[in-house]
């Protein structure tokens, strides 16, 4: 059988108040990653390797990221004149309209459906940007036709302890999904839907305008009255590696899994290449005394003092005598001599001073701003941030974007405070 | 040149400038046609200071004070001509190269600008101006030339700046992820390019794209391009390894003391102990190999046969 033809859809537009600064200044999708990808890059890339040709990206929050960095689409050739990759923006449809902010997946899909039934493709992918995963699409469209599914759900197995953060479905023994129940507290299902849904283009459209044109949200809302209508919806067991990095602990997580020596996300796979927007960088340059274990390290970087299980984003700089350990260092990140930077997740252009000391002590006090949030030790500095020479900052803080070293009242900073701009 | 000046009519450019692609630089050219232009020069020559022991290697520019050229020697063997070194690039007024070329084609079979152009330009009194070049420049023509370039790269003040953002280096890149230093690597003065994975030793070395250094192994004053891949316990000291080599586990490329020893093919350029590797040979596990030694492209594992497990200094594969 030949693999049906899609079009995909991917979800960009949530704004992720979980990770804290990192996405105050880009969306979730637009969040670097694994040194120099960003999130966005891996549904990208698993929609050009599994043959499909015909992307949009649907954005809504903090786009301008996420805009520049897809462009035209040229890194995951997507730049064609059929098809390739389409934002799509929010946009006011009538005057004096209110409401026009998309309030859910569901919603963001149909704010573009006239777009969807231009497409020439019979079958719609609906995807998440937010997620990190390697999988080819085409088994799953397969199954889909196969099954004379109205909607197939791309399921994976999950802890019992984690059902309460999913969609979980049941399904029989033909893989017929029998039962959906959204983030449930208790639930006998340990699959998980994964976002992943393909959907008959007319049944998409018709289902957003007809009976259930209030549903914001395909998984707390379409797929139940789906199911309760009678559709027929399956669920595609997923096997691979698969994170949603929606919190500040597991986006420090799954980098650290990137360290293992064959970790479950291999990025160095010929066969399955993630494309991303390269700057034009030198070589990675490591210096006389430079001593790195246990690390990636992105092209343009230059290492002089000591980094340990860490990853490292492009032109990076460690100054001789520096110390960087189990963190994660974003683009152009500045660490000056003598500093020690220590489980902490560094945005872009931030300046460590010399001597500082980020990520410090045993002290585990949550932040006092976000104890939710940031209760694991993780310390995280905001994109552009300064760190005065010689201050040191405690377990659980957060630095601002933009803070200027001049303005901090106090070098030492104790866990779980936040530093305001 | 001469061959495509019809290309050159169809530009409408006024100005020419002919480039080497085989030099190592950076250089703005604007100001240097800003001279030319300012000089109302039918070409100029830019034109670098080498010490007077080196100028038998180049094109010697004898100029007076205003700076127009009164002589040009090749590789001349006195002293006595100064020490402004033509460095290849040339800014034409187009019409010139249209006077020019077409009559000194019929004189020359093998027409080229530092033996016949320039010098009979000169004495057909033409305005030939020296440009003078301060920055660093390298013609990587030997293979102990290439073997030092790549080497003073490693100096953190290296003289080519690779790692300023105001004068980027451009090139096409594949996509590959960021490198990987696994727990046992120890990696230090060196280059290592996306798509790496090191899980031994690198001391002092430049290694391309997706070059893999196998635990154990330890790679040193090497150069290793794109996708090589060298084995547990393997040692390479002083070599430059093409693409897609593969180095089995505990071969020793480079070893012994006896570096003098040149090349028996190509004596002329091997003769510094640096060991060559072409594209895509196989070495096979275990074998030691010498200084000054070259394997072939393409060369596999049983072409080694009859050394059974040493290759002296010297030979060649």
């Amino acid at each position: 059988m030949s693999v049906p033809v899609a079009l995909a859809m991917i979800l960009a537009g949530g704004a992720s108040p979980e990770l804290s600064v990192l996405t105050e200044v880009r969306s979730e999708a637009a969040l670097p990653f694994g040194g120099k990808y960003r999130i966005i890059d891996f549904p990208l890339s698993n929609c050009v390797n599994s043959d499909i040709y015909n992307v949009a990206v649907l954005t809504q929050y903090q786009p301008r990221s996420l805009n520049e960095h897809i462009g035209i689409g040229r890194p995951w050739d997507l730049d064609r004149a059929h098809g390739g990759v389409h934002l799509l923006q929010p946009y006011l449809s009538r005057p004096g309209e209110t409401g026009a902010w998309q309030e859910g997946t569901a919603d963001a899909v149909r704010f573009h459906l006239d777009f969807v039934q231009e497409q020439s493709e019979d079958l719609v992918l609906i995807l998440a940007g937010d997620h990190i995963y390697k999988m080819d699409y085409r088994p799953l469209l397969r199954y889909h036709v196969e099954q004379r599914a109205d909607v197939t759900i791309a399921v994976r197995s999950v802890n019992p302890y984690e059902a309460h953060r999913f969609g979980m479905v049941t399904a029989d023994p033909d893989g017929r999904v029998t039962q959906f129940e959204e983030k449930p507290r208790r639930t006998r299902s340990t699959l998980a839907s994964m976002g992943i849904y393909v959907f008959p283009r007319d049944l998409l459209v018709h289902w957003l305008t007809g009976p259930g044109q209030t549903h914001r949200d395909f998984g707390r809302e379409v797929i139940p009255a789906m199911l309760e209508a009678g559709k027929r919806l399956y669920a595609y067991t997923f096997l691979g590696y698969w994170v949603d990095v929606g919190t500040v602990q597991a986006y420090w997580e799954a980098h650290m899994a990137l360290l293992a020596e064959t970790p479950a996300l291999e990025l160095h796979d010929p066969e399955w290449v993630v494309h991303t927007k390269s700057e034009e960088r030198p070589p990675v340059l490591l210096g006389p005394d430079a001593h790195v274990e246990t690390s990636l390290l992105s092209d343009g970087c230059r290492i002089e003092g000591t980094v340990i299980r860490s990853v490292i984003s492009p032109g990076v700089h460690v100054a001789a005598g520096a110390t960087v350990k189990d963190s994660i260092l974003l683009t152009d990140a500045d660490v000056r001599a003598g500093a020690v930077v220590d489980r902490c997740i560094v945005d872009k252009h931030v300046l460590i001073g010399e001597g500082a000391h980020v990520g410090s002590g045993d002290e585990n006090t949550p932040n006092r701003d976000m104890p939710h949030v940031l209760n694991t030790g993780l310390t995280l500095v905001g994109k552009g941030a300064e760190i005065p020479p010689e201050s040191v900052l405690g377990r659980n803080c957060v630095v601002r974007p933009h803070v200027k070293a001049r303005t901090w009242s106090d070098r030492m900073i104790p866990s779980g405070t936040t530093v305001p701009a | 040149m001469w061959q495509n000046l019809d290309y050159v009519s169809e530009r409408r450019a006024d100005t020419v400038m002919v480039l080497s692609g085989d030099h190592i630089y950076k250089m703005d050219y604007r100001p240097l046609l800003a001279y030319h232009q300012e000089k109302e020069a039918d070409v100029t020559i830019a034109v670098m200071n080498v010490p007077v022991e080196e100028t038998h290697r180049f094109g010697i520019l004898t100029v007076n004070r205003q700076g127009r050229v009164v002589e040009f020697t090749e590789k001349p063997k006195e002293r006595d001509k100064g020490t402004l070194a033509n460095m290849g690039i040339y800014a034409f007024r187009a019409g010139v190269l249209h006077e020019c070329l077409p009559r000194y084609a019929q004189q020359y079979s093998d027409l080229d600008f530092g033996h016949h152009v320039i010098p009979t330009m000169i004495a057909e009194g033409y305005r030939l101006y020296a440009y003078r070049f301060d920055g660093y420049w390298v013609d990587v023509g030997t293979i102990q030339a290439y073997w030092e370039t790549s080497m003073a790269l490693l100096d953190p003040d290296s003289p080519l700046q690779l790692y300023d953002r105001a004068w980027v280096v451009h090139t096409r890149s594949y996509e590959r992820p960021p490198a990987k230093l696994g727990p046992q690597a120890r990696v230090a003065r060196s280059m290592i390019c996306n798509g790496c994975i090191v899980r031994g030793r690198v001391e002092r070395s430049v290694l391309g794209p997706g070059v893999y250094v196998s635990p154990g192994a330890v790679v040193r004053e090497s150069v290793v391009m794109n996708d090589t891949w060298v084995g547990p316990g393997a040692v390479l000291d002083r070599v430059i390894v093409d693409k897609q080599v593969v180095v089995g586990a505990g071969v020793q490329l480079g070893c012994g003391n006896d570096v003098g020893v040149p090349n028996t093919t190509y004596g002329d350029h091997l003769r510094t102990g640096i060991t060559v590797v072409g594209k895509a040979a196989h070495i096979p596990p275990n074998i030691r190999i010498g200084r000054n030694v070259v394997v072939h492209p393409h060369v596999d594992e049983e072409d080694f046969v009859s050394y059974g497990d040493e290759v002296p200094s010297g030979e060649t594969i």
